[in-house]
């Protein structure tokens, strides 16, 4: 892809996610039948995520937009270099999960005075994941077998062997950072703030970082299977049933990391009532703007290349 | 159930922690085999280091008050009469922790009402 498309898409991206404003935490909770009390706790949780996402994803685009573009000058002046748009599309990802995991990670400052703790016990296995674990674990063992086939007959084996080192780094920093949400410090808090906290760090562990990981990991899978498809070196029918393995597999995994994506949108509370009409209202406010910024881009980009 | 540390005091926070979690043992407010918040939790909660919490745990291992299980955690161990605390303990406990609050009033220049308004506001606040 020229690098001046890919700029023009980039700067298009970065602003359709800035137009793209998601619905007020306010109208999710209340979508969500969240009772009154947790209420205020969740809504200031759910901008402060999703504020730090978009503006991780915002950032990673830009930077590899512009890291694209020097590296395209160094290399031909700047005109003809081709960068992949899966690459692209890891490297936003992976700048949402960033800003996921900067907004989850954080220490609660104490004062000098005197200081309460409950002798509750609170651990990682209290919140959980189980939908990402298992995915989690399905996403391992593709990785790791495509890692292996790659190494019988892909052209390029250390492309497999890095993106399943990049799969084993996600499932690590899922980890790590689900162990700093469950133990972060927590004041001695009523009851009802109490089941407000475990269910902010219930969503902040499954849909603030665990989801959004694994379908990183997925598409991490994706690319790697897909190296399989059209990347067999030699001739015969092992090679055939890998290269066919290799495009179902892609396939596969890229269809559910656009499936997960989806479902974990808004942070997995799914509207209802009043306020689900409500936000379907928005989202189409969204749409309208999203698509004005895509038309104004693309009427930019047919200027560029006329000129 | 609470635990309170103050790091200005000039007793040690790892001595707090551990004479408070041994009298609530003593006193059967904890029961036997109660499972105690991972160092990392308290140290996490309390907003110190983990260092101070696993002293305080390791100097009550040593008394006989907890038992560290590995990846089980850290529970309360059974007391040697398996009894809680008897009353008269109990009672003279907290005539020295009276005893000490009512210094304090006097040395603050404050009244009678003064201590005993504070203090039922501090058992308010415990619950």
């Amino acid at each position: 892809m020229s690098v001046i498309i890919l700029l023009v898409l980039a700067v298009g991206a970065a602003v359709a996610l800035l137009v793209s404003q998601g619905a007020p935490g306010s109208l999710l909770v209340a979508a969500a039948g969240i009772p009154p009390a947790e209420r205020p706790l969740l809504i200031r949780f759910l901008d402060r995520s999703r504020r730090f996402r978009r503006t991780g994803a915002i950032a990673s685009l830009v930077l590899a937009a512009g890291a694209a573009a020097v590296l395209a000058a160094e290399r031909d002046g700047g005109v003809g270099g081709r960068v992949e748009l899966a690459v692209l599309a890891s490297i936003s990802l992976g700048g949402s999960i960033l800003g996921s995991v900067a907004a989850e990670v954080f220490r609660v400052r104490r004062s000098s005075g005197p200081r309460v703790a409950s002798l509750s016990v609170r651990e990682p296995g209290t919140y959980r994941d189980l939908v990402a674990d298992r995915r989690e674990r399905v996403l391992l063992v593709l990785s790791v077998l495509a890692a292996a086939l790659s190494l019988g007959v892909a052209a390029a084996p250390a492309r497999g062997l890095a993106l399943l080192v990049a799969t084993l780094l996600l499932a690590v920093l899922r980890r790590w950072a689900t162990a700093r949400v469950a133990l972060r410090g927590r004041p001695v808090l009523p009851a009802e703030l109490e089941a407000a906290d475990d269910r902010v760090r219930s969503l902040a562990i499954s849909a603030g970082l665990g989801r959004p990981i694994v379908t990183l990991a997925a598409l991490l899978g994706s690319l790697q299977w897909a190296g399989l498809a059209g990347g067999s070196d030699s001739v015969g029918t092992m090679p055939d049933l890998v290269s066919l393995a290799g495009v179902v597999g892609s396939l596969g995994l890229l269809g559910a990391a656009l499936v997960w994506w989806w479902r974990n949108r808004s942070f997995g509370l799914a509207p209802r009532g009043v306020a689900a009409r409500q936000l379907r209202r928005l989202a189409w406010l969204r749409f309208a703007g999203v698509t004005a910024a895509v038309v104004l881009l693309a009427g930019l980009l047919i200027v560029l290349r006329g000129g | 159930m609470l635990l309170r540390v103050d790091p200005s005091l000039p007793l040690p926070v790892y001595e707090q922690i551990r004479s408070q979690l041994a009298r609530l043992s003593a006193s059967g407010q904890l029961a036997v085999g109660t499972r105690l918040p991972t160092i990392r939790q308290l140290a996490s909660d309390l907003g110190i280091a983990k260092g101070t919490v696993e002293r305080a745990y390791v100097l009550l291992e040593a008394d006989g008050v907890v038992e560290c299980r590995g990846r089980a955690g850290t529970v309360l161990a059974p007391r040697p009469d398996d009894g809680a605390h008897d009353q008269a303990d109990r009672r003279r406990e907290l005539e020295d922790a009276a005893e000490a609050l009512a210094v304090i009033v006097r040395q603050l220049g404050l009244g009678d009402d003064d201590g005993i308004v504070a203090l039922r506001r501090a058992l308010a606040r415990l619950g």
